[in-house]
């Protein structure tokens, strides 16, 4: 098929006996959906029947590239891996960068659908459309890093892995999947994988994919790569997204103890200024990416330092009382090795502490701020031994077994656990979160940009904040499907234009600003309408009955409070803006304007 | 009269840029204060744009509540401005 930018098909395979087959995509589902996350959630659609148990072998997991991949353009080396969350129960999509992206592109398709269960522990191989399942006993059972060295040895330079670590074949409903040390974290698609049985995708070959105007493309990328060396990226090539844990807390925007404070006493100890001065040993980037945001931290004994960033530090740091950088480290590492999403696992481990000490479970070595038992505990969780088998299910599934009112405190939105923003001192990012199609998420939505400006009482949420949580919203789900990095966000000054002209030089298409508006919302709206069809109700999209009943004690900054009719108007306006009915529902006449409709044909 | 004293904390990419935590400045707006701040910290140079306006690449706030961009804001007495980079979430 002769688009630009696109093999125009996907590679369906069957790791249950390795079949394989391509299956075309046709122009016009390309230009609606794009790739990354919007493609993917096309597929998913298509190929999960309805009501499919996550981790059976009719679960399909979808590796999603995009017109973007293997041009010139900066942060462009992005994938998409999309199914349907072991932990949520609903869609998830999560990102993941560099050098996998663009030799994944290269086997021929625009995305990999993988379907069954392999017989044995083993690798998938896709090379040019060729398709190996292959026995890998020996690597099962290794750190993700370490499986990822023993493949590179075996296969060769040529092929990109995307790997799951003992989590993942433990099937933790947290598990991630990861290329090069960076995760597709959220969600547990890696358990996916795992339930497979396969420890790996590798990748490899030479198909490229034309674009319409390489001058015009080339030009492009010369200018979007210089303004992404602008202020606009000061922050993350100089500092690192540790630096919000200052701001955060002294905001009392950082949540602390299982979200029982928004302040941190040993904030400063274990700060991003803090980590840079005395620890920072190197700075790297994702293939393709002229930014350089990753901050690499000297820990106890790694091989190759830590990488770090905010949502880690917070969530294995303050939000389990942890004050030791060195902790911390050590955690962001074994969680690495491990496979885990830190969000998550620290969320949990967090949750347990309050438990035990509320006496819910019999652990009385969990407290807050106890390093020892704390990294000790996630050892347990990614193997699934002791306390660890019941943390591995998530908060949600952890709180309902232990109950009392342990799912009072539970923090996460439809199972998905919070990210590090105080949600009574960001209530436009409250409503992003409760909202949220695939839980709570600081990426799928951006709402904390409103609070972080003059637009809105970040105290105070209202209907104005619907409006901007949707900006955001929209904007992600264009990003995330064109891909590109959202550390980009500031360079652009019209994104819906600029970008319009990026998809146009690559793809030949007559791309406008007002279709890829039109494009964003059809791609929320198309996530919506899978969780709708997955048995989503109303009562999910909330938040944890402590942020609507507890008021956020004053720390350095300011007490907040959020009750539940401020959230529920805050809720209704974000449907009424979204044009939803009164329930949340897409009313037939939106799914004919979005082109929407043939997503009820497939399944 | 003199102006007031304010503390001014700085946070992210402006604490790097005036290698301080915080300054001692003077103003009884925002605007007054920032003008101060830039001539404490001569490598915050970019506080205002063009046309006089605060640069949106910096979020001001009141003790630490409620952010603005109106540098005619008063300022209460003994309030503490918090000066941060526009990219602080994320």
């Amino acid at each position: 098929m002769n688009v630009f930018g696109y093999h125009g098909r996907y590679l369906r395979i069957d790791v249950s006996n390795g079949s394989a087959e391509f299956k075309p995509i046709a122009p016009e589902v390309l230009r609606r959906f794009i790739g990354g996350v919007g493609l993917g959630t096309w597929l998913l659609h298509r190929e999960a029947p309805s009501g499919v148990e996550p981790m059976s072998g009719s679960a399909p997991l979808i590796f999603c590239f995009s017109p973007l991949v293997g041009t010139p353009l900066t942060t462009s080396a992005k994938f998409a891996v999309v199914g349907k969350s072991p932990l949520t129960l609903r869609l998830n999509d999560a990102l993941s960068s560099s050098h996998f992206a663009i030799a994944g592109k290269r086997t021929g398709a625009d995305a990999i659908v993988l379907l069954g269960r392999a017989a044995e522990p083993s690798v998938l191989v896709v090379d040019d459309g060729n398709v190996r399942v292959e026995c890998a006993k020996e690597i099962w059972g290794a750190p993700a890093d370490d499986a990822a060295d023993s493949l590179r040895a075996r296969y060769g330079p040529m092929y990109q892995s995307a790997i799951i670590g003992p989590a993942g074949e433990r099937l933790v409903k947290f598990a991630t999947i990861s290329h090069d040390r960076r995760h597709a974290g959220r969600g547990g698609l890696g358990a996916v994988l795992g339930s497979k049985n396969i420890k790996a995708i590798l990748v490899g070959r030479t198909q490229r994919t034309p674009v319409a105007d390489p001058s015009r493309v080339v030009e492009l990328a010369k200018d979007l790569s210089r303004r992404s060396f602008g202020p606009a990226t000061a922050k993350y090539r100089e500092l690192g997204t540790v630096s919000n844990l200052l701001t955060f807390n002294r905001l009392n925007a950082l949540p602390t103890r299982n979200f029982q404070s928004g302040t941190f006493a040993e904030a400063e100890a274990i700060s991003g200024e803090s980590l840079n001065q005395g620890r920072r040993v190197a700075r790297n980037s994702c293939a393709a990416c002229t930014i350089g945001c990753e901050h690499i931290y000297d820990g106890k004994g790694g091989k190759d330092g830590v990488r770090l960033e905010y949502e880690s530090l917070f969530a294995l740091g303050p939000l389990c009382g942890i004050g030791d950088s060195d902790a911390i480290l050590e955690a962001a590492q074994l969680c690495d090795r491990l496979g885990m999403d830190t969000i998550s696992a620290g969320a949990t481990v967090a949750f347990a502490m309050e438990c035990a000490e509320r006496g819910l479970i019999d652990a009385p070595q969990l407290r807050f701020g106890n390093a020892a038992a704390f990294l000790e505990t996630l050892e347990q969780v990614a193997r699934r031994e002791g306390i660890g088998d019941l943390l591995a299910e998530g908060t949600r599934e952890a709180a309902r077994r232990i109950g009392g009112d342990a799912p009072d405190f539970a923090p996460h939105v439809k199972g998905l656990e919070i990210p590090g923003y105080e949600p009574r001192a960001l209530q436009t990012m409250a409503l992003g979160f409760a909202v949220g199609s695939r839980g709570a998420d600081h990426n799928r939505s951006g709402a904390y940009e409103a609070d972080f400006s003059a637009k809105i009482d970040r105290l105070c949420g209202s209907a104005e904040s619907a409006r901007l949580a949707i900006e955001t919203e929209d904007r992600s789900a264009l990003v995330d499907s064109l891909i590109l990095c959202k550390f980009l966000r500031g360079v652009f000054t019209d994104l819906y234009g600029e970008t319009a002209e990026l998809l146009s030089a690559t793809t030949g298409w007559d791309v406008t600003g007002d279709e890829l508006r039109q494009t964003s919302r059809r791609i929320v709206t198309a996530k919506k309408l899978f969780n709708i069809r997955e048995g989503w109700t109303r009562d999910e999209d909330t938040l944890p009955k402590r942020m609507l009943s507890e008021g956020l004690p004053s720390g350095i900054g300011p007490a907040a409070s959020l009750p539940a009719e401020r959230l529920h108007e805050m809720i209704q306006a974000y449907y009424r803006e979204r044009g939803w009915t009164v329930e949340g529902r897409v009313p037939e006449r939106l799914i004919e304007e979005l082109e929407l409709a043939d997503m009820f044909e497939m399944r | 009269m003199s102006e007031p004293t304010v503390i001014v904390e700085l946070f992210g990419i402006v604490r790097q840029r005036a290698g301080t935590a915080e300054v001692a400045a003077h103003g009884g707006t925002i605007g007054e204060l920032l003008q101060s701040v830039g001539r404490v910290c001569p490598k915050l140079d970019d506080l205002f744009a063009a046309d006089g306006s605060l640069s949106r690449r910096y979020l001001v706030a009141i003790d630490g509540e409620r952010f603005t961009l109106d540098p005619t804001e008063s300022i209460p007495v003994g309030a503490r401005v918090l000066i941060l980079g526009a990219d602080a979430g994320g």
